[in-house]
């Protein structure tokens, strides 16, 4: 069933990766990070900029961008460029920005539009080498209907993935304070205050929310697909309508398009596909119904004992796909498993996981204790631990000889208790999935086939022609085109599910221009984000109402944020000139004169009145 | 030793520097890759002791001399190491994507060559008449044709709205496992129509312009005078006629199958063949770095020792090149 093959000295990861990190320490040449200057104004946030060895203060190529940015101008001097960086499979996003570009171009800005490969792309920003601008899609999975996973990850002063490195000292507490509440209303509360110091702050701006959730499904063949808000009715992600659906003809399996299929059958080291697919092989503790509301699933139900405690039923009469019985001994094994060799895929959801203990085995109950009060305990945790068979896995390091390192481990047929086994499986080709009717929610259907078909005209070809039934839609939605053309094609129904995208530019506050807060609130004025909805997106989207990762819809939403700032270039004109800005004769904005009190007070103070900054200070 | 012999060394010895070089710069480039790939396997906000216990088990901190001998000498043995994604050792995943390639770009070229050879004698045979025109129109029409526009256009016409061949993929849903058993099924075969000629739409023109081109200087021989005067039919003096056009077609099909072991990325997107040309892309996209480099190691191998062929195979056709 498992099996590694580890014949001898290979090329392993450890020669390969040496390989290429040697351009990391290449870049850390003794002397040559000349980060001399650039401080920070909060030492509490030190840590991220000297916690990983190579990065940031310790990259010539981020001091050399930093440091003119953190540099006072000249009298007279320009704004510089600003540098997008775009990748190049985002056509949309270029078409957009295109357009951007045109109308900032009247206020006196210049966009340098970057188009690099998606993987460039990815390493950029990871390093946040990108340039000014950051721009970013979201792309729904459960664990991030969870508020924290935007707004921690693409906010919070100490996270990396915080690209604009804003570091607005308020904010950052109350992130810390809704992680660590655990009573759901006081939580909400807390992250709707988060979402207003985001927007008052003027750090995000939402370009449009959407792309929308437009899908086509084979009408004919099918009845009672399940709309999921947010996710739709092919995803895997959200699977109830390979639950819920039943056939109109004979034919009992699904068939389904998807761009690429899986590039492990470990879970463990799972990337976004085998995550989904994942979910109908192993069940998760919690799920969430097509409201996005957390319902029990393989955890019955659970009990808070105090803010870092909790209680966990285990559903009783499960099985395991070889028959096995799944018993709480295998619910603790996995989470001994994942505190023991995790540092992958479950390593956020079990990272202030302290230790469980099993406090009634006859009624399956496991206790989870906490190393801090915690807030994510149904949204986070339960929705992404997965349960391990213990029968399988506990001797699995060893037998494969992958010393603790748990991604090398090898699954070549997942056994797991989910509502669908592991069935057969061509890489890159077919991967057959077989309902488990001893299910507790057992499917309707007998089998659901994902067929790979890597391009959008191949699943649209296909769909057309019958020869699958639906696309699954993670990550590829229909545009209003495409729908149109498969609407005319019988037997195709075409469904729209209410969505929670976002398409949104990330600018660097801690930079020059942005920490003038009354730049940015010019900035945030010069974006005709209705040409985005109606014409890029083919009016299938939504103008944004506020600058919020939350977007309307989701549970989480503040409802009373300030709107976002509309498109209007004289006002953003206005804000500038008031400002101090000036224009030369070429048209290029020009920074307020060097011995303007204001505009150094705004630059030092970074975010509006009545908030902290701790991030980094200017040299000089 | 013969000069043929030493000649043939000589070709190794040249290939062995070529590949050393072509490891070489393929090491330094991964080198200079930007990025750290590290941060796809761990979590960008993992405390710096993990991060560190994760670089330490993937052995980062070996000398750089060191990595280049791991690096040479796993190479050298076709030892690829494992990929960063996919739970298998990237030998596996070639060998099965390699042989995947083969099983559609093989039965092409062969189609390809003899089809294109018989077109090209009996154009080049034929100057001046209709039959040429018509095969050098086309072939010209035909080379200058995107296969990926010409592969859309056949699966829309023939699989989407015509129904009457299979819209991708090697073979059905649950079709047989296995790569003999697959590669022997009368259901791969009709999924092999579609690319077979798309693919034969575009590389039949190469060994149709070569072989009219080198009959064309044939037909004025002075054997071909010979072969006439001595009363052989028409047909006869056709077939030595092409024999000694087929000599720049050897060097031809050493590059063409090499090019069509590269190169076949966007027909195997478009047919859903899960190939090295994909594999390849979506490794350079993941950056999964063993598995690209792995595949770009395989290429250059297979294109180095085709050419070598194609040099003996030369020298043994004709004495002059030795």
């Amino acid at each position: 069933m498992t099996r590694r093959h580890n014949d001898g000295p290979t090329l392993t990861r450890r020669t390969t990766l040496g390989l290429a990190g040697a351009s990391i320490s290449a870049g850390a040449l003794p002397g040559f990070a000349a980060d001399a200057g650039i401080t920070v104004t909060n030492p509490k946030y030190e840590a991220l900029y000297r916690r990983t060895g190579t990065y940031y203060k310790n990259d010539p190529q981020w001091v050399s961008w930093t440091t003119p940015r953190l540099t006072w101008p000249q009298a007279g001097e320009k704004v510089p460029e600003l540098t997008v960086t775009i990748p190049n499979v985002q056509t949309n996003w270029l078409d957009a920005w295109r357009k951007f570009a045109a109308d900032a171009g009247k206020l006196g800005l210049s966009y340098n539009i970057q188009q690099v490969s998606e993987a460039r792309w990815l390493d950029l920003i990871g390093l946040h080498t990108h340039g000014d601008i950051e721009v970013h899609a979201a792309i729904l999975r459960p664990e991030r209907i969870d508020p924290a996973e935007w707004a921690t990850s693409r906010a919070y002063g100490l996270d990396r993935r915080n690209y604009g490195e804003w570091v607005n000292e308020q904010y950052d507490a109350v992130i810390e304070a809704q992680v660590a509440e655990s009573d759901p209303v006081k939580r909400l509360k807390l992250v709707q205050e988060a979402q207003r110091i985001l927007a008052d702050d003027l750090y995000i701006t939402q370009f449009g929310w959407g792309p929308g959730v437009i899908e086509a499904y084979n009408s004919a063949a099918w009845d009672g697909v399940v709309q999921t808000r947010g996710f739709g009715i092919g995803s895997f992600n959200a699977f109830h309508t390979f639950l819920r659906a039943t056939p109109k003809t004979a034919r009992r399996k699904m068939i389904v398009g998807i761009h690429s299929l899986l590039e492990t059958t470990s879970i463990i080291a799972a990337g976004n596909n085998m995550r989904a697919i994942g979910r109908m092989i192993y069940d998760r503790l919690a799920y969430m119904d097509e409201n996005l509301k957390i319902i029990p699933w393989a955890c019955e139900s659970w009990t808070r004992i105090d803010d870092r405690t909790w209680d966990m039923k285990l559903r009783p009469g499960m099985t395991f796909h070889d028959g096995k019985p799944v018993t709480i001994d295998d619910l603790q094994f996995t989470f001994d498993f994942m505190l023991k060799y995790e540092r992958g895929n479950f390593w956020t959801a079990n990272m202030f996981l302290a230790k469980t203990e099993i406090q009634d085995a006859a009624n399956g109950i496991l206790r989870a204790t906490f190393k801090q009060p915690y807030g994510q305990f149904e949204s986070y945790f339960l929705q992404l631990n997965v349960i391990l068979p213990k029968h399988i896995w506990q001797n699995i390091m060893a037998e494969q000889g992958v010393g603790d390192d748990p991604m090398r481990v090898r699954i070549d047929k997942p056994i797991g208790s989910g509502p669908f086994k592991f069935g057969r499986y061509r890489k890159d080709a077919e991967l057959q999935l077989i309902a488990d009717k001893t299910h507790f929610s057992k499917p309707s259907i007998d089998e659901v086939w994902a067929v790979a078909t890597p391009s959008i005209d191949g699943l649209l070809g296909r769909l057309q022609s019958g020869d699958i039934d639906l696309i699954e839609s993670s990550d590829t939605h229909l545009t209003p085109s495409q729908a149109k053309q498969l609407a005319d094609s019988p037997g195709i129904a075409i469904v729209r599910t209410p969505d929670l995208n976002w398409l949104h530019g990330v600018p660097r506050p801690s930079n020059l221009p942005w920490r003038d807060i009354e730049f940015r609130r010019a900035w945030h004025h010069s974006f005709d984000r209705e040409f985005l909805v109606k014409v890029v997106w083919e009016g299938s989207g939504r103008l944004p109402a506020a600058n919020t990762f939350l977007v309307e819809g989701n549970p989480w939403n503040n409802p009373d944020l300030p709107p976002v700032p509309p498109f209007d270039l004289d006002k953003a004109r206005g804000i500038l000139k008031g400002a101090g800005y000036s224009w030369a004769a070429d048209g290029r904005l020009v920074y307020p004169a060097p011995d303007d009190a204001n505009f150094r007070q705004r630059v030092k103070q970074v975010c509006k009145d009545g908030y902290t900054w701790g991030g980094l200070e200017m040299i000089g | 030793m013969t000069r043929l012999a030493q000649a043939a060394l000589r070709r190794f010895l040249l290939l062995a520097l070529t590949l050393w070089c072509i490891l070489t710069i393929m090491f330094a480039l991964f080198k200079l890759l930007p990025g750290d790939p590290t941060s796809i396997f761990v979590d960008n906000n993992m405390p710096m002791e993990m991060i560190e216990h994760q670089k330490q088990l993937w052995g980062l901190n070996d000398p750089m001399w060191l990595q280049y001998a791991h690096y040479i000498a796993n190479m050298a043995l076709f030892r690829f190491g494992d990929s960063f994604f996919q739970n298998q050792t990237v030998f596996e995943i070639l060998t099965g994507k390699v042989a995947n390639t083969c099983a559609m770009i093989l039965p092409a070229l062969v189609v390809s060559v003899v089809l294109g050879t018989v077109l090209g004698a009996l154009a080049g045979w034929n100057r001046g008449g209709r039959f040429e025109q018509a095969t050098v129109t086309t072939a010209l029409v035909l080379h200058s044709a995107p296969s990926f526009f010409v592969g859309i256009l056949a699966l829309m016409v023939f699989s989407y709205q015509l129904h009457w061949l299979p819209p991708g993929g090697m073979v059905s849903l649950g079709g047989p496992e296995g790569f003999w058993p697959l590669i022997t099924s009368r259901d791969y075969l009709l999924h092999l129509i579609l690319p077979l000629l798309v693919l034969v739409s575009r590389e039949i023109t190469g060994p149709i312009l070569l072989v009219r081109g080198a009959m064309l200087e044939i037909k004025g021989a002075d054997f071909i005078d010979i072969l006439r005067a001595k009363g052989l039919p028409e047909s006869r003096i056709l077939v030595h006629a092409t024999r000694n056009a087929l000599l720049p077609l050897v060097t031809y099909i050493a590059v063409m199958t090499g090019l069509l072991l590269q190169g076949q990325v966007l027909l195997e997107i478009i047919f859903a063949w899960p190939g090295i040309g994909r594999e390849l892309v979506t490794a350079l996209g993941d950056l999964d770095y063993p598995v690209a480099q792995g595949a770009l190691y395989v290429m250059a191998v297979v294109i180095l020792l085709l050419n070598l062929v194609a040099d003996l195979l030369y020298g043994l056709i004709d004495p002059r090149s030795r």
